[in-house]
């Protein structure tokens, strides 16, 4: 442990002095082996709480690969939802959908929030979030926007997400047709969720006039194929 | 329950030691002093009301470990006792039952003698509540007096599972709950139980070596080099999500698999989502141990040296990877790690377009290209 302590501050003293370097990648995925190895997941904070923003997107992407033993970590990743850098933002997502519980209603909403982020990829990645979220955890988003934003437009999607078990395939075909963006994003990723049921409505969203629903869509069929 | 106050009013106090065993029973002014010996199990009482039966007893028990028949040393049937399914006695008259069954009503001041009854679990006269250990068990109400830790076995496939006050998921005929745990040692090579001890206390086991599982362990298999532990509390066999591990055995394994992993042993431990959580938050364990919270294996013990190839929710295998196939890894085995891994590159394929930036996630999917590799290699040649 003493040895995995030690070669996990090097690597963060080299990738915070160093962030430009073309070994910034090998490096950064050895600290995550580090980590994996027992190293306290602790010392990443210093690369969650820099001023470089590549080397807080290393920081949330590194975060992101720890699975539940990262979840200590997710106050500071709270904030990195907010972050200028879309790498960070991208890779918060991943760190909410696995950490954040019912207790963590804030982080989920937003979450939640950034599927209308300015990022495409950030959006991207916020309609899996939809997708693959518990309902659990869109209860929770849903309860805390009820709550602190009650006229939010999410609370009419995420009231459909969570109910989708028992939605009509033919509802969902019908919201991809909606001229509501918003709607549409949320029907994708309604669309996968339905998916063990009736795989229909995420082959109608592959043809849609949408580039963005048909991309994700695309995405999430070769991951269930 | 430190105090419980029944008809005329007679009130009742109870002390716990350490590790959660009834010490010592105060009802009125009768003090009752327990005593356990090394293993935990209870070894003798003192003080406490006269006991009517004298002499050496015998008891005799049936499938459940329900105390139905006491004799003494010539044979007599001294006391009977049949049980309503969720543990209420069935006493005289009803149906015909006569002496020498049981005419308890509880709560009573009457003692019969006999405090062991349903599944042998001590029964208060003062209450006519059980004593389980972790919680009281009421078995006029067929449940418990206090409520399991929440999300902790819960399965959204089984609604029995959300009913925190249920005991063995409603099917007491079948089923008991003889410590709420079981203690598994795992054999010398960590490729087979060597033995299973559903007696003693959580400290105990981790003492001795075991691994702490809530739950009856009703099957194992050897997998990726672990040997996974399946079984359940209510005696279901699923597919998957079968073991839910409580708090307090949640944590003692996952401490015992991180200091395992500290030593070069790779262990690895997949609990459920909630369990692990709450557990590998507070305990600086390996990723791997509880990346799989929501896999579809989640609820799943697994402890023995090797990895466990598993996606997580984001659909992605998280967790070190083995710079080589581990040897002991079957077709079928190789067959699922391959699986999982295409699925994992897959999805950090498209991450990697939709960000369109690159370092240590491009790092990390060679790794995983490098081992699925090796895996389907070893598929063609084998």
């Amino acid at each position: 442990m003493g040895c995995t302590m030690d070669r996990a501050n090097d690597l963060i003293e080299q990738l915070l002095s160093n962030p430009d370097s073309s070994e910034f990648g090998a490096l950064a995925n050895e600290l995550l082996t580090q980590y994996h190895r027992g190293s306290p997941v602790g010392s990443l904070r210093i690369l969650l709480h820099s001023a470089n923003d590549r080397v807080v997107g290393e920081g949330a992407w590194i975060a992101s690969e720890l699975g539940e033993s990262g979840k200590p970590l997710l106050p500071d990743i709270s904030r990195l939802l907010r972050h200028p850098s879309k790498k960070v933002r991208f890779w918060s997502i991943d760190c909410v959908h696995l950490w954040a519980g019912p207790s963590s209603a804030d982080e989920l909403a937003s979450a939640v929030g950034l599927v209308d982020d300015p990022e495409e990829a950030v959006r991207w990645k916020a309609m899996g979030f939809l997708a693959m979220a518990s309902r659990e955890q869109l209860q929770a988003a849903l309860g805390n926007l009820t709550k602190t934003n009650p006229t939010s437009q999410y609370t009419r999607g995420l009231k459909w997400l969570i109910g989708v078990e028992e939605t009509d395939p033919a509802e969902i075909i019908d919201a991809l047709r909606s001229n509501d963006q918003l709607r549409r994003k949320i029907a994708a990723a309604a669309a996968y969720r339905l998916w063990n049921r009736d795989s229909a409505p995420l082959h109608f969203a592959t043809s849609i006039d949408d580039h963005e629903v048909v991309q994700f869509a695309r995405d999430m069929l070769k991951r269930v194929s | 329950m430190t105090v419980a106050t029944t008809a005329a009013p007679v009130t009742t106090s109870y002390v716990y030691d350490g590790d959660g065993r009834r010490v010592q029973k105060t009802v009125g002014s009768t003090k009752t002093t327990f005593v356990y010996d090394a293993q935990g199990h209870l070894a003798a009482e003192y003080g406490g009301p006269t006991n009517p039966l004298s002499g050496t007893t015998y008891l005799t028990d049936d499938h459940l470990g329900s105390t139905r028949l006491v004799t003494n040393a010539t044979g007599t049937a001294l006391q009977r006792f049949d049980y309503a399914p969720f543990g209420e006695e069935l006493t005289v008259g009803i149906d015909g039952r006569a002496a020498p069954y049981s005419t308890n009503q509880y709560p009573t001041a009457t003692l019969d003698g006999t405090s062991e009854k349903f599944t042998s679990k001590e029964r208060d006269s003062e209450t006519g509540l059980d004593f389980f250990g972790a919680r009281y068990f009421s078995g006029a109400q067929g449940r418990f007096a206090s409520p399991d830790s929440p999300l902790v076995d819960q399965n959204p496939g089984d609604p029995q599972s959300w009913n925190l006050y249920s005991y063995v998921r409603n099917n007491p005929l079948i089923f008991n709950d003889p410590t709420g745990n079981d203690c598994v040692y795992v054999n010398s090579s960590g490729n087979g139980i060597d033995s299973i001890n559903n007696q003693n206390t959580s400290k105990d086991c981790g003492k001795t070596g075991g691994y702490w599982v809530d739950g009856t362990v009703t099957n194992a298999r050897f997998a990726y080099g672990s040997l996974i532990l399946t079984g359940t509390t209510d005696g279901t066999n699923r597919t998957s999500a079968s073991y839910g591990l409580g708090p307090d055995p949640g944590l003692l394994a996952l401490q015992e698999a991180g200091n395992r992993a500290s030593r070069d042993i790779t262990t690895s431990a997949i609990l459920m989502a909630g369990t692990a959580t709450a557990i590998a938050s507070t305990y600086a364990v390996p990723a791997m141990l509880a990346a799989s919270a929501a896999a579809g294996e989640a609820g799943v013990l697994v402890l023995g040296k090797g990895f466990q190839i598993v996606r997580d929710a984001t659909g992605k295998v998280h967790g070190d990877l083995p710079k080589f196939v581990p040897k002991s890894w079957s077709r079928e085995q190789l067959m699922e790690a391959a699986q999982e891994l295409k699925q994992s590159i897959e999805v950090r394929s498209q991450e990697l377009i939709r960000l369109g930036e690159e370092g240590g996630h491009r790092a990390r999917i060679e790794q995983e290209r490098q081992l699925l590799r090796q895996v389907e290699k070893k598929l063609g040649g084998s």
